[in-house]
């Protein structure tokens, strides 16, 4: 398969799933019980009329349907039911910045560091310096961010007062939850490199070098990093779920108005437009990471079989 | 592989056998203990409401008087029984699923790859967001929405392993000899892939106890008076400025456990699958 045929198929596959989520989210929020107006008892009757008209959900379900896929691909997201009423898209729009930096940032920490720790595992392996790093690299990946987000803002934020707890007013504000966002990254690169680099250090053309000279770290840099660093594209996919996720409770926690917390008052008061929209543009953006990140991976490294399917 | 060589590896793996214990202790006594009544995890007890570890509340009490020890014990045992139903759905489905387009004809396979190809794109996290929005937060819930999306690495996995031992020796050897479709899965293909299928079960169990605190903590999760390790961390949370102790403890706690599952499973992968063929 060439790499274009590749990539079309595979767009066709993106294409399909997104719609399909799209669909689907539609149904089951339209086929839930309720009414989307939180003081129904305080509104009349033609009130009510009015706002179904307006928000066009006196229609049938298939008009609507098309409505708002109509609307998706204008880039129209529908009008929130609890914010001020205002377009889906406008709310979203101004909480992307504070969601994109922290993530940008989180990887910018949590990637270098997480190659420093695992090529130090690497050279120095069997030693304490391995045995702390792969312990920490367990811990990090063990301990869900939340988790590490709230001790975080409790010892430095609360007993320390060196950083602020919470809020959104300055790079300082930004310290906290990037760190509490970095710590998976970091332990995945950390385990990643350090078996990449394992094996690389064993092979040939390292012990080459060794016998031409070069120290265990010139070797790890010069043969080492290289070899073991293109691979790491690969976790750039799950790295950006696991942002994802834990930017929800992070940004949450440290009060950052980003798309997580948004997200999640929207959940906790039935904003369905909302959710929806955040649903698809979360889908959206994990589908085009992923597709970008194969194929950029096929680009680098072309002994990657192409299709990804076990040859029979 | 046998039992004794199995023992035998993994007593060269310290780090995996501590965990073992560890999550068995705490398993037995968990369940143990909120099952056969010796603590109660739902008694308020007004004269006493949020006081600190002690000699009576060993954990210290919640803001409704409610012992902290025996609502982690309940904590323990609901995230446990959560994490332990969405493995097992996990295992049947990717198993079945792994078996069926490994050994079926080629188009159906064909058909079934690409099915899984478009429920794999769907993030977990949306899955999960959209079905406890849907449907009535509880247990059965939240293990039939890990389950959407959680088989289908198993399903991958068993499906290549199935690909390539139809292809070996002794499986040619059994279909010439007229063993059918069923009897190659169940007699050749199955054991020959236990072993992956523990580890990659092992892995799914962490990440079923870590969405269930996630969903807990943004508000989709159990209902009270039920207590999981997520609803208890949530509420922690919110006096967590003025009383540490009540997220501490189930921070913690969670956190061993995560951590123990997470060092079992990397044991058993060294232990079944020298090779690494299941990713992460």
């Amino acid at each position: 398969m060439s790499i274009g045929t590749y990539a079309l198929r595979r767009l066709g596959v993106m294409v399909v799933t997104l719609w399909i989520i799209v669909t689907v989210t539609f149904l089951l929020l339209h086929l839930l019980p309720g009414s989307p107006f939180v003081d129904q008892k305080n509104l009349t009757d033609e009130q009510i009329a009015l706002l179904y008209e307006r928000l066009g959900l006196g229609e049938p379900l298939w008009r609507q349907y098309l409505d708002y896929v109509g609307g998706l691909l204008r880039g129209d997201l529908g009008i929130s039911f609890q914010f001020r009423n205002q377009p889906v898209a406008t709310l979203l729009a101004g909480r992307i910045g504070p969601s994109v930096q922290l993530g940008l940032q989180a990887l910018l920490v949590g990637i270098p560091a997480g190659i420093a720790l695992g090529s130090v595992a690497a050279v120095k392996r069997r030693t304490w310096l391995d045995s702390t790093t792969t312990i920490t690299a367990v811990i990090g990946r063990s301990v869900p961010s939340f988790v590490v987000a709230a001790l975080l803002q409790y010892v430095v934020g609360v007993q320390l007062g060196w950083l602020p707890i919470a809020g959104w007013r300055g790079f300082a504000y930004t310290i906290l939850p990037t760190l509490a966002l970095a710590v998976a990254p970091m332990a995945d690169a950390a385990r990643f490199v350090r078996t990449e680099m394992v094996e690389v250090l064993a092979s040939d053309h390292a012990e080459l070098a060794r016998a031409k000279g070069f120290g265990p770290w010139g070797v790890a840099r010069r043969h080492g990093v290289r070899n073991s660093v293109i691979p790491l594209v690969t976790l750039v996919g799950p790295m950006a779920v696991s942002l994802l996720t834990g930017s929800l409770v992070v940004e949450n926690i440290f009060a950052v108005p980003g798309i997580g917390e948004q997200f999640v008052r929207s959940i906790f008061v039935n904003d369905y437009p909302t959710i929806m929209a955040v649903t698809i543009l979360f889908s959206a953006l994990l589908l085009v990471v992923i597709f970008v990140v194969d194929l950029l991976y096929t680009l680098i490294d072309p002994r990657i079989r192409l299709g990804g399917s076990v040859e029979r | 592989m046998t039992g004794g060589l199995f023992w035998e590896r993994m007593r060269r793996r310290p780090a995996a056998l501590v965990s073992l214990v560890v999550l068995v202790v705490i398993a037995v006594v968990s369940f143990t203990a909120t099952l056969a009544g010796l603590v109660d995890p739902v008694a308020q007890d007004v004269t006493a409401v949020n006081q600190a570890p002690g000699a009576e509340h060993w954990f210290g009490t919640d803001v409704l008087g409610r012992d902290l020890f025996a609502r982690l014990l309940m904590g323990v045992r609901i995230s446990l029984t959560i994490a332990f139903f969405a493995g097992l759905l996990d295992v049947t489905l990717g198993v079945a699923w792994g078996l069926i387009s490994g050994l079926a004809r080629r188009r159906t396979d064909g058909v079934m790859q690409r099915f899984l190809e478009i429920l794999g794109g769907i993030p977990t996290l949306v899955v999960l967001v959209l079905m406890l929005t849907v449907l009535e937060p509880g247990l059965v819930t939240i293990v039939l929405a890990m389950a959407v999306t959680g088989w289908i690495p198993m399903a991958r996995l068993v499906r290549a392993q199935a690909l390539r031992v139809r292809e070996q020796e002794f499986a040619l050897a059994a279909r010439v000899l007229g063993s059918g479709r069923v009897r190659l899965a169940l007699r050749h293909v199955v054991p020959n892939t236990l072993g992956l299928i523990i580890v990659q079960s092992m892995f799914t169990i962490p990440t079923a106890i870590f969405f269930e605190a996630f969903l807990s903590f943004i508000g989709l999760g159990m209902r009270p008076p039920t207590a999981s390790l997520g609803t208890l961390l949530s509420s922690g949370f919110q006096t967590f400025t003025f009383l540490p102790f009540q997220m501490l403890v189930p921070a913690v706690t969670l956190s061993v456990i995560m951590i123990a599952f997470n060092l079992l499973a990397d044991g058993l992968r060294d232990v079944f699958d020298p090779r690494g063929v299941v990713a992460r």
